[in-house]
This record gives C-alpha cells, structure tokens and sequence, in this order.
C-alpha cells in the first residue's frame, strides 16, 4: 500500500466521525452502583481462546473490575423501576424477544424475598447493557469473561486442566430442567469471582464476537465462518483446544444468541475498567 | 477493488445506529435521509445487514433499526467485507484452471498479499473508534486528506464521501498498475457441478397436494406405512426435550433427546413430500439444539438454520429426494457431546411405491454410553469425554438403554409372520455388526438404500451415522436375541434386544432331538 493511500484511508476513517456523543443510556448515573467489594479486581494478564484470533495464540486482557456475582432479580428490579422503558410491558420490540422476564409475576414484582436473590434471566444483550450503563458500568468483552472464568478456585489459568473442564462439563449438562438458585452460593474462583459456571450462562459485550471480531482471516465476511464453527464436526477447526468441551458448550450457546434472544437459563453480570 | 457505493452507505447506516440506536430503533427513512442514500437503496442495505446479524429490525410505528453488536467490536472491515470482499477465489480468469492457497496461479500470491494490505486500516477500525475519535491516524494523513475534499451537499457527515473519493482515487491508481495481474488473477467462479451419466441431478416435480401432521411414535414403535400415492406436504413437530432417564437398572443419565426419547421419534414420509420441519427446544433446556438429517439435500442437513435457544423453535423445508432410511441428529457443537447424550434418531422416506407389505415393523437403534462410573454403576451418571475421545463406550446399547428391548419390553412376533427391522446406529463411534441370534435375514437393504441389494445374510454391517433395513419370515417359536455380535459389548456393555416369538411352529423347521445335560430343554 502506497504512503498516499494509507493516508486517504486514515484520512476516511477520521472524516467518518460523526458529531454526537455515543452510547448514551438515559439514566444514567451511579444509581444502582454495587459497593466497591462487589467487584473484583483482576490484574493484567492473558487467556487462549477457543477460536485463535493470533493463530492459536494467547490473547493480552487488561486490568478490569467483574461483578464477583450476576446481577440479581432484586438488582434489576430497581432498574426497571427507574427505567419504566425498559419494564417488561414497555420494552420496545427490538430490544428483546416476548419470553423478556416473562416468569416474573408482573412487571413490577420480580418474586419473593428469595427469588430477588436469583440471578436475573429471560434478559436480552440490550437490556443487559442498559442496565450496566446505568450503573455506570458495563458489559465484560467474552475476553475478558473467558479469562475471568479460567480460574479454578486455586488456579488462575485452569482452562487446560481436564479435571476442571470435566467438572465444568457437568455443571452445565446439569443445569437441565432445573432453576438457577440464589447468586454467590458457588465457591469463589482464584480471583474472588463467583458462579461464573454453576448457575447462568452470561452474556457478553461482544457474544457475537465470533461474527466481527475475526482479523486473521483473508477472504469471506465472518459470517459464513460463524456459521461453519458452529455446527458439525467444522467446530473443531480451528479451535485451539479441541479437547475443551466446556468451552465449545459456550461458544455455541453465544453462537446461538442474537441482541434480543432471552433464556432462563441466560444471565450476566457488569464490568469496569480497573 | 474499491469501497463500492453499497458498503460505504452501509458503513454510514452503521454510525448512525450506532450514534442514535442505543435507545431508540431508528426508521429506515431517517437513515436514508441521515446517509443521503436513496430510500430503495437503503431498505436493501440494511436488509443485507439485518441478514448478516448485525442489525435487528422490529416492524410498527415504534419500530426500526438497531445496531445487534457492540459497537467497540465491529470493524469497518465487517462492513466492508459484507458488500465487496469477493467470494473466494477458485479458478484463474484465463480458462477454467482450478486455483486455491495449494494449487496458486502466477498471480495469486502477489494479488491475496495486495488485498490483504488494502484491507488491514479496515480491518484494525471499529465503528466506536470512527465515533469516539480514536482511529489511528497522523496529523499530515488528516489534512493531506482534507485538502483534497469537495463539500458536497450531504445531511451528516459529508465529507464521507469526499474522503470515499480520495481513497477510491488511490485504489484506483493501484489497480491500474495492478491491471495486468489483474487479468490473470483469480476470479470466482460458480460452476455447477457435471453431472455424469447415471447419476441423476433431482428435480422437485412431484406436484405437492394437501398437507398433514406427520405422527411421530417412540421406539421401537414406526408409524403405519403410507398409502398414498401423491406427493403431500408433511409438517414434522420435533420437541428437544433434556430429561433424566434411566440407561440401566439403578443408573439415570441425563439424556438430550428428540421428542423424549432415545433414539428420537421416527418420522415417515414419502418419496417427493415436501416436509416442513418445526424444531422446537424446551424452554426449559439449558443448551441450543439442531437438527441434521441425512435425509436432507441442503446446508449441514439442515442443522445451518436450525439452531434453536431454549424456548424457541426454528422451521425449514426440504423436499425428500432420495428414499431410503436415514438417520437425523443434533450436530451443535461440540456434536459428539450432544450425540454421546442421546440426540439421533430416524426418518424414513419411503419410495414411491412403497415397502413390500410385511406384518411387523421394528425401530431399534444402536448407540454408545460413555459414563464416569463403571458399567452399573448405580447413581445418576454423566458424560465421560475422555472415554469417549478413546472410543471406549460404558454401555452400547439398543434404543437407549440396557433392557430397552428385553423381559416385558422384548417385541412380539408370531410363527409364520414377515418382520421388518428399521436399523440404525448412531455411533457416536462405533460400527454395529447387527444380527439376531436364531434367525437369517432373507432381505437386507444395505446401509438403509433403498433396494433390497442382498439375500440370506447372518450379519450385516451398519455404520456409524448409518443404517440397514432387514426383512425376515419367523418360522420358530421361541425368543430371537438381537445383538451386535462384536461379542463383548452384547455380554458386558448391554447390546441386547429379544424378538418374543409365540405360536405353532413345524418341528420339520428345528427340533432338539437329545441334550447333553440332563433336564435341559433345548429351547
Ligand atoms: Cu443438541
């Protein structure tokens, strides 16, 4: 490439910018805020993803802060009620699917004083962001999640231990036809982070990441590659641990969802920079 | 290659959903407006970006666009790429000479390498980076550029297009020195493949008339054969069902099933209906399911566009081409997981003329069980991946558990009856080596084809992920003992079915003249 040609596409990329902030949520503001506690703090480091960005290589995460719990029924509840839009009967369409907390009584009562402990589920990735928003926070990236839920409760970096995906195997499968229980019942993991794997799939920031997030590729528009590393025996190309069943168990269920879906079984929780 | 027209409106769609959408759906004439696109234009953009996911539409008057993934994680690229990255590159512009990364033409190398550096700016560039400021770029690259801007009369961010021009000029310029290689680079190319002589490309042609439900049965139940002579459309309902159940006396897994049972139900169509299959998923599953039927000519059987949430439900249809018997599974990943707990079963596509008439028809299906305790070990028993990556099953059994086909559940046959057996085996692994102790095949259609193609077989092989029908007059009374006679795993890992077979019998067929114990019966 030419010096006046990357110059013209720098040149584009700048004059694209469009004169309004982004991402504001009305609402916003330390509402809601957890106590600093709540968070964990996790240092600098580096995970392997399942599908290689770098070839295989292990992807950088900076310091971050990761709820040591998923938000709760009672914590979205004050959401919804300082945000009526995004109250079940208000929600706009787009934002999510009909099943948006649809085993919630009304929408205003989330249940009782032991439901309101429950991880809050039947959310979409929209009204997931909106709420971190609100609390001034955000969703985690699936890096930074990923990395998060490596650790077993001794180790930092687990994810290549069978013994441990065995066991992670197995919370999933079992997670069956059952009800997900109250949130911080799990043992915390190496860095204080709880239930990352016991109760709840979670969302992340970027869970269609699989779709755009992919710049080693040379041809074709991601999706086709989304599509083929979901199904089939193709999941295996490509991944950089293909004894890692746990991971392809996520991977899947992110390959699945779009910004609307909501799933009992579905759940998240807020980050933040360090 | 330049940013051709569509990407660079798409790219511009983006910002402004990605600038306004985060609160609000934002009409498709708001953004044609915001963009400068024409009206007709735009829909079909936006179209192509709903199709690739990364924007979602409602309908209504509160309804519109919204960006589907985070801004922060979705490169120009992506845009880019959805509208102008060629598909990949197969064949050399001069002639037909097949052409990929293994086998390059001259020019291959040379022309990948140019458009991957053309791409790169593209592709290290998020839609947050362009809004908040932060694309990378120098001070001279800014102003070089700006210089060279004509202020058209654009809505929003009018200098897009000035700055499009700029870059397109430079393309442009590289292209033509690039010409020559150009000519003999690659292009795409969509041939069909020849069809040779004696193997038929099919043809829906079958005029489809009425519609029905099909009914689904559990093992080792088939529904009743179709009588039928017309193509009809079939609407299939499959359930995904995750349950405990239990794989032997005392032992429970938690099985993922089609329908809730293992093998799933089997489902019956003829040769030409066309089928629409509805796969639900329980709301209260806790893993995304699909559904690939190797009865199915189109994408992964299916399993492309049938991932399901739990709660959800996707539909397709195919139409059933070829006859024969064919086994449908979950292929989401990781597949051998979702198969080694249970998601196979069945569908016939009966030929035209249907089956010969017989007066008993079987479904039995072979598979593996790969636990973490030993065989009968007692306890609710989970997937052992290990063993299964050795191929080294806990139980193989027949429709989905030890003693599924014995005792009070063995099948019921009289003396003088024609039987037919649906066959399949589901692996995840291994090959069945079928055959029923005290009987001989008379009619086997190999590998589930549509053809009885031998005659007076003992054993007929069926492989993973395959099947076999077999046919058999029942001349003796007495108990006929199915098993894959891979020995071992029908004494010790469950392979064990019975075919009961009561009434008269003619001595001439088998009579124990003397046994060598004393008060044995013989049979
Ligand atoms: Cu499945």
């Amino acid at each position: 490439m030419t010096t006046a040609m990357r110059a013209a596409v720098l040149a584009l990329l700048l004059l694209l910018v469009l004169p309004s902030t982004a991402f504001a949520v009305p609402g916003r503001g330390a509402r809601g805020t957890r106590a600093a506690a709540a968070m964990a703090a996790l240092p600098a480091g580096s995970y392997r993803p399942l599908y290689g960005r770098a070839g295989g290589e292990r992807v950088a995460v900076a310091a971050f802060r990761l709820d040591r719990t998923a938000v709760t029924r009672g914590e979205y509840l004050d959401f919804v009620r300082a945000n009526p839009q995004w109250r079940r009967d208000a929600i706009r369409n787009v934002f999510a699917e009909p099943g948006y907390l649809s085993t919630w009584a009304d929408a205003l009562n989330a249940g009782d004083a032991s439901d309101l402990q429950r991880p809050v589920t039947e959310i979409s990735w929209f009204a997931a962001r909106a709420y971190c928003a609100w609390r001034g926070a955000r969703l985690p990236t699936m890096d930074e999640w990923e990395y998060a839920a490596a650790a077993s409760e001794t180790r930092r970096d687990a994810s290549a231990d069978p013994a441990f995906v065995r066991r992670l195997v197995a919370l999933y499968a079992g997670r069956a036809g059952t009800t997900p229980g109250a949130v911080g019942r799990g043992a915390p993991n190496a860095y204080g982070v709880r239930d990352l794997h016991g109760l709840v799939w979670e969302w992340t920031a970027d869970f269609n990441s699989v779709i755009v997030a992919d710049d080693s590729r040379s041809t074709g528009s991601g999706v086709g590659e989304r599509d083929h590393q979901i199904f089939c025996a193709s999941a295996a190309i490509g991944a950089a641990d293909a004894t890692n069943y746990a991971a392809f168990l996520r991977y899947a269920v992110r390959a699945a969802l779009t910004g609307r879906s909501t799933m009992r079984t579905l759940g998240f929780r807020c980050a933040s920079g360090a | 290659m330049t940013i051709s027209a569509t990407a660079d409106y798409a790219l511009r769609a983006i910002l402004v959903l990605a600038r306004d959408g985060a609160t609000r759906p934002v009409r498709a004439d708001e953004i044609a407006e915001a963009t400068g696109a024409p009206r007709n234009y735009m829909a079909k953009t936006l179209n192509s970006l709903a199709k690739a996911g990364l924007v979602s539409s409602a309908r209504g008057p509160a309804g519109g666009y919204v960006l589907s993934v985070a801004a922060e994680e979705l490169s120009l690229a992506t845009i880019v790429d959805l509208f102008d990255e060629p598909r990949p590159q197969t064949h050399c512009m001069l002639g037909s000479t097949p052409c990929d990364p293994q086998h390059p033409c001259a020019a291959h190398g040379t022309w990948t390498r140019i458009k991957a550096e053309r791409r790169a700016p593209l592709a290290s560039t998020t839609v947050a980076d362009l809004l908040t400021g932060r694309a990378p770029a120098t001070a001279s690259a800014v102003s070089t550029a700006v210089s060279t801007t004509r202020t058209l009369p654009m809505p929003i961010h009018r200098s897009t297009f000035s700055a499009k021009r700029a870059v397109t000029t430079a393309i442009l310029a590289t292209a033509a020195l690039l010409s020559s290689a150009t000519i003999i680079g690659c292009t795409s190319s969509a041939d069909a493949a020849e069809s040779k002589s004696g193997v038929p490309v099919r043809q829906v042609t079958d005029e489809i008339r009425g519609e029905e439900v099909a009914k689904l049965v559990a093992p080792p139940n088939v529904p009743a054969p179709i009588t039928r002579s017309h193509a009809t459309k079939v609407i299939v309902n499959l359930e995904v069902i995750e349950k405990t159940m239990r794989l032997a006396d005392s032992v429970e897994y938690t099985m993922w099933t089609f329908g809730g049972s293992v093998p799933g139900t089997f489902i019956r169509v003829r040769q030409g209906d066309l089928v629409e299959l509805h796969l639900k998923n329980a709301a209260n599953s806790t893993m995304p399911h699909n559904i690939d039927l190797h009865a199915v000519t189109g994408p992964g059987g299916g399993a492309k566009v049938s991932l399901t949430l739990p709660g959800h439900e996707s539909v397709f249809t195919f139409t059933a081409l070829n006859p024969g018997l064919y086994v449908y599974h979950c292929a989401t990943s990781p597949v051998p997981m979702h198969m080694a707990n249970g998601m196979y079963g069945m569908i016939l596509v009966e030929p035209k003329g249907g089956l010969p008439k017989v007066d008993r028809e079987f479904y039995v299906m072979q598979s593996e069980f790969y636990t973490h305790g030993k065989y009968g070990e007692h306890g609710l028993q989970t997937l052992d991946m290990d063993k299964g990556i050795e191929e080294k099953p806990t139980y193989v059994v027949f429709n989905g558990a030890v003693g599924a086909l014995t005792g009070d559940n063995a099948l019921q046959a009289k003396v003088g009856e024609r039987v037919r057996i649906f066959f399949g085996d589901a692996g995840p692994n291994l090959v069945s080596s079928f055959h029923v102790i005290g009987e001989i095949f008379d009619n086997v259609y190999q590998e589930g084809g549509s053809m009885a193609t031998q005659h007076n077989v003992q054993t007929t092989l069926v492989p993973a992920g395959g099947s076999a029908i077999v046919e058999f007059g029942v001349e003796k009374s007495g108990d006929l003992i199915l098993v894959d006679h891979a020995i071992f795993r029908a004494f010790n890992k469950g392979t064990l079915g019975m075919i009961h077979v009561s009434g008269d019998d003619d001595k001439k067929v088998f009579a124990a003249v003397k046994t060598g114990v004393p008060g044995m019966k013989g049979e």
